[in-house]
């Protein structure tokens, strides 16, 4: 009778491999973006070759459901190892205390071989590091070639007043007076949080206004002012007093891949996408136009975060740390066209096949030109959509053309609008 | 002869001999014949048989099979809307670990909040114009479809197709044909035929009517194949009575099949109120994207609550609003029972 329930009892204990070896460590990993994720899986490969015992996974999701998954799967001990997401999500969890602190080690690789606003973007107020300062999703002007050769423009322009003098010569109309070529695509639409990024970027900084700025250790709207109400006007008559854009027309890169805007701004994926899909447009890159107010653009932190709940720390830190050494963040830049913070890498073989990339690595190191990131508050995507939806309704109405108490208006319901979510989350400086 | 355009009630009190036989039930009768055990007495009155009383074991028996299709529902239904209710009380917000409680401010934050009221509004106008819509044209197509046609199943097929393809791909391919310029297939065609082009997408006004219609043409083929399948269980003997006491067409329609239709009628007004109340997927899929102009102004209810609650974490505001949309719809679907009742008295 013993000896059935023997032989029974080994099989059982060999099925929970309690006499195996350890077992293999496996990395779980949830991107936003399916060229990063086709270049996370890719690096995940090299990184396995030389690491064996270490399994990794990479699985895609779209962005917003990302960033649905992590709100509900975090707090509850169960995301992945490693999440990529932009910092200004990610760091709402870190206050809430769900992402693990960098450790020293770490701390000390990304300080030496990262840009100091880097490191800076991605360290709390409590002096800690809570994601890796992966990728700068840093903008810049594209612009057609052929377009500037047709018009007679034979320089690109430096402050936003010449940019628009030379959209008004780039836009074309049918007979019908139907807009059939923009001069200068702005972001008019679309997701409210990138709306109201490239907003920003546009002519919020040559204005010299912020979203937020900070006053004492608190904050509150920063552009319910001259520079603010200019930010508008600008957008404003672009659509309805020179016409160079309309609000019912095709935006994005895609206008710009079909050849029917001029001039968009946008980040270094682009690049990419035009090699993919346009690639008969002879097109190139600017730094964003200075303005009477400011110099600068806006580069927002793509970063890697590794819950505290995660049961492999280590390996993550590891992993991430590979992600972001020379090599493969010159795989990733020449792959993917997302630009790597990384300071120190040799991308000049990039350059003789892709020599658009440039100007963003130019553009992260030229001096007096300011790269901007969101603030590490709670609320900074609240305010920043809610924002970008008055915004966006603005620029439907043909009824603020010349009218500056209107457009005051609306500058003063918005900023309004953020201080009150400022207040709601104990921010707002009095 | 009798006269033309008789009331179905005239037409079945002459098509009959006497009172109702007992143990026969009939549908839609006036005097509220009642069906009670299998049995009916005469002028509609209603004697109770003697019922037998079941055992203790057979009645725990019953109880052992419902109790857990009970514990389902309230787990599945009643207990989330209880914790929705007590979290729109509170400030309660994912990033935040600390709640405060809030006996009015959730509630009284709503009514000033323009976004809720747009997306009321919105909401409203949906249900407005959709409903409506729906219960007519479902109408319509399933008389036309009830006569005796060739390719009568090909139609059907094609009537029922929309509903059955999910809402994303065909919320993608609408985008495509709203699209902007003539990069879009609508303003393409009203080009080569020399009207103006539409601002599809970025005309508020015009962007809800446009989302409406997408949600029109998807449901509609539910609609069409409940009203169908209500029409083909009406007995032929009803209509041609009628028929043959003089009525036309449109009156044996209006007559007699529109009346027996009522319960599905009702039915069909319930749904498509309660399916216009709570669209989401084409509302946030005809808002997303750098070609779409309209964003925040054809929010519904739905993606109001979407975007407090997953895009800003705010659950006890989002729990708010979802539970005056609850309210709102509970409180239309009981004028709708109370209106139908009220004609079928």
């Amino acid at each position: 009778m013993w000896g059935p329930i023997f032989v029974v009892g080994i099989f059982l204990w060999m099925a929970t491999g309690a006499g195996a070896g350890p077992a293999p460590v496996e990395l779980n990993v949830w991107s936003a973006f399916p060229e990063l994720h086709d270049q996370v899986t890719w690096i995940a490969g090299k990184y396995m070759e030389k690491n064996p015992s270490i399994k990794i996974k990479t699985t895609l999701f779209p962005q917003r459901a990302l960033e649905e998954k992590v709100a509900v799967a975090l707090p509850a001990g169960q995301a992945a190892d490693l999440i990529e997401l932009d910092k200004m999500a990610l760091y709402p969890y870190y206050a809430a205390g769900h992402i693990e602190p960098f450790p020293k080690n770490v701390v000390d690789w990304i300080k030496k071989n990262f840009p100091d606003y880097s490191v800076a973007s991605v360290t709390s107020d409590k002096g800690e590091i809570f994601t890796f300062p992966w990728l700068d999703s840093l903008k810049a002007m594209f612009y057609n070639r052929d377009h500037f050769k047709e018009a007679g423009i034979t320089k690109t322009p430096e402050t936003i007043d010449e940019m628009m003098d030379m959209a008004k010569k780039l836009t074309k109309r049918d007979d019908k007076g139907n807009l059939v070529r923009a001069g200068l695509k702005l972001r008019l639409s679309g997701g409210g949080f990138g709306t109201s990024q490239k907003y920003w970027c546009q002519v919020m900084i040559p204005y010299g206004v912020k979203v937020i700025e900070r006053v004492g250790g608190k904050w509150r709207a920063g552009y319910d002012n001259e520079g603010g109400r200019k930010a508008l006007q600008y957008c404003i008559d672009a659509i309805y007093k020179y016409k160079v854009d309309a609000v019912d027309f095709k935006g994005d890169a895609e206008a710009f891949g079909l050849g029917i805007a001029s001039m968009f701004q946008r980040e270094a994926w682009v690049v990419g996408y035009m090699a993919k899909n346009a690639p008969k447009i002879n097109y190139g890159v600017f730094m964003m136009p200075k303005g009477p107010g400011g110099w600068g653009t806006v580069g927002n932190t793509m970063g890697l975060s590794i819950p505290k709940s995660s049961k492999y720390k280590k390996e993550a830190f590891d992993f991430g740390m590979f992600m972001m050494n020379d090599d493969m963040s010159r795989a990733t830049f020449a792959d993917s066209g997302w630009q790597p913070f990384r300071k120190g890498v040799n991308y000049s073989d990039l350059y003789k096949t892709r020599p658009q990339l440039k100007t963003f690595i130019d553009a992260a190191q030229t001096k007096g030109h300011i790269v901007y990131d969101y603030e590490n508050i709670v609320p900074i995507f609240e305010i920043h959509s809610r924002m970008a939806d008055r915004i966006m309704a603005a620029f439907k109405r043909p009824d603020l053309l010349d009218n500056l108490s209107g457009i005051a208006k609306v500058i003063k319901d918005a900023a309004d609008e953020t201080n009150r979510i400022l207040e709601d989350n104990g921010l707002l400086a009095k | 002869m009798r006269r033309a355009g008789a009331d179905f009630w005239e037409i079945r009190k002459r098509s009959r001999a006497g009172p109702d036989p007992p143990g026969v039930a009939y549908c839609c009768n006036k005097t509220e014949d009642k069906a009670v055990g299998g049995a009916i007495t005469q002028g509609g009155n209603v004697s109770m048989k003697r019922r037998d009383r079941l055992t203790g074991s057979q009645s725990g028996f019953l109880w052992s099979i419902v109790m857990p299709v009970i514990a389902l529902f309230i787990i599945i239904r009643v207990i989330p809307v209880l914790i929705v209710l007590l979290m729109s009380f509170t400030n309660y917000n994912m990033n935040r670990p600390l709640v405060r409680f809030l006996p009015y401010q959730n509630f009284l934050r709503i009514f000033g909040d323009p976004n809720f009221v747009t997306a009321f509004v919105n909401s409203t106008e949906f249900v407005v114009v959709a409903v409506p819509l729906e219960i007519l044209l479902g109408l319509v197509f399933a008389i036309y479809l009830s006569r005796k046609l060739r390719f009568e199943s090909l139609f059907e097929t094609l009537y029922f197709l929309p509903y059955i393809v999910p809402m994303v791909p065909a919320a993608i391919i609408w985008k495509w044909i709203y699209a902007p310029g003539t990069y879009g297939l609508a303003n393409y065609v009203l080009d080569l035929m020399g009207f103006p082009r539409v601002g599809w997408m970025s005309t508020p006004q015009i962007t809800l009517l446009a989302v409406i219609g997408i949600h029109v043409w998807k449901q509609l083929g539910f609609f069409v194949i409940i009203f169908l399948v209500g029409l083909k269980n009406i007995p032929a003997s009803y209509r041609e009575a009628a028929l043959v006491d003089g009525a036309t067409r449109w009156q044996v329609t209006r007559r007699v099949e529109l009346p027996l239709l009522r319960p599905v009628i009702l039915f069909g007004v319930v749904m498509a109120t309660i399916w216009a109340w709570s669209a989401f997927t084409e509302v946030y899929i005809m808002s997303q994207g750098t070609d779409i102009s309209t964003g925040a102004e054809i929010q519904v209810m739905v993606t109001r609550i979407y975007a407090e609650g997953f895009l800003y974490f705010n659950m006890g505001y989002a729990s708010a609003i979802s539970f005056v949309l609850f309210i709102v719809s509970l409180v239309f679907v009981g004028l709708q029972f109370k209106l139908f009742r009220e004609r079928s008295a």
